[in-house]
């Protein structure tokens, strides 16, 4: 394949500073699923709610993977199979999704040195 | 290989930059936008992609009522169309072959190796 072809490193570099420039917006995406995972410990999730914060969790599975946290998009994909689930969301279902948003939320925080 | 135009279809801001800077930076194609809906069926047919990469779930138009009026447009028809999904069950993936994209390549993907995947899928490299 011809183009551009940049060093690798470079790209990498090129990448971080658009994950940088971009991490709020999955910081916002996130948040709005934690708002759903408070309003379900609540008994207040309402299934406009819900949706959203599915169709959040589906875009933060499809796009933190691209930006070098595979396991955050993993992560996502199980809150979005448990929002997306048949059944009505239970206090079980509750305490995984707090856990998964906590695991996400970890997964991103830059490694201490 | 001469480069190559794409247009791409993402209703992720963050999506599509990142797609540019792959496709752009990487591939050394030339890359633009289209909003989801009845714009990108204008922008392929004034632009003539080689290819269009088109993200599955979209408010207004999603991927394959896109696809759909992609291939009904004389003008836009023979444009290869790749779809973009994050929705990777075995129900989503029978859903979509019951399309004739060129391809279907799941989220997240691979920046560094998307304008290799796309290649591949379209024959390029041997052009």
């Amino acid at each position: 394949m011809a183009g551009a072809m940049q060093d690798p490193q470079a790209i990498k570099a090129l990448l971080a500073r658009l994950w940088e420039q971009k991490k709020d917006v999955t910081l916002s995406r996130i948040a709005v699923v934690e708002q759903a995972s408070s309003a379900l410990a609540s008994g207040l999730l309402t299934p406009e709610l819900r949706a959203h914060a599915a169709g959040e969790a589906h875009k933060l599975a499809g796009s933190l993977g691209t930006f070098g946290f595979p396991e955050g998009s993993r992560l996502a994909r199980a809150v979005e199979e448990l929002l997306t689930a048949d059944a009505d969301l239970d206090r079980d279902d509750g305490e995984r999704l707090a856990q998964l948003l906590l695991q996400l939320r970890n997964e991103l925080q830059p490694p201490t040195k | 290989m001469p480069s190559k135009k794409i247009l791409v279809v993402e209703d992720q801001e963050e999506i599509r930059e990142i797609i540019a800077l792959s496709l752009e930076e990487i591939g050394g194609w030339q890359v633009f936008f289209a909003e989801p809906g009845p714009e990108v069926i204008l922008r392929a047919q004034a632009e003539q992609p080689d290819a269009i990469l088109l993200d599955a779930n979209m408010p207004r138009m999603d991927g394959p009522s896109t696809f759909q009026a992609l291939r009904a447009n004389p003008q836009t028809q023979h444009i290869p169309v790749i779809l973009l999904t994050a929705s990777v069950q075995k129900s989503d993936a029978e859903r979509f072959a019951a399309f004739s994209f060129a391809a279907v390549l799941a989220k997240p993907f691979d920046p560094l190796t998307l304008p290799a995947q796309i290649s591949a899928a379209l024959g390029w490299e041997s052009t």
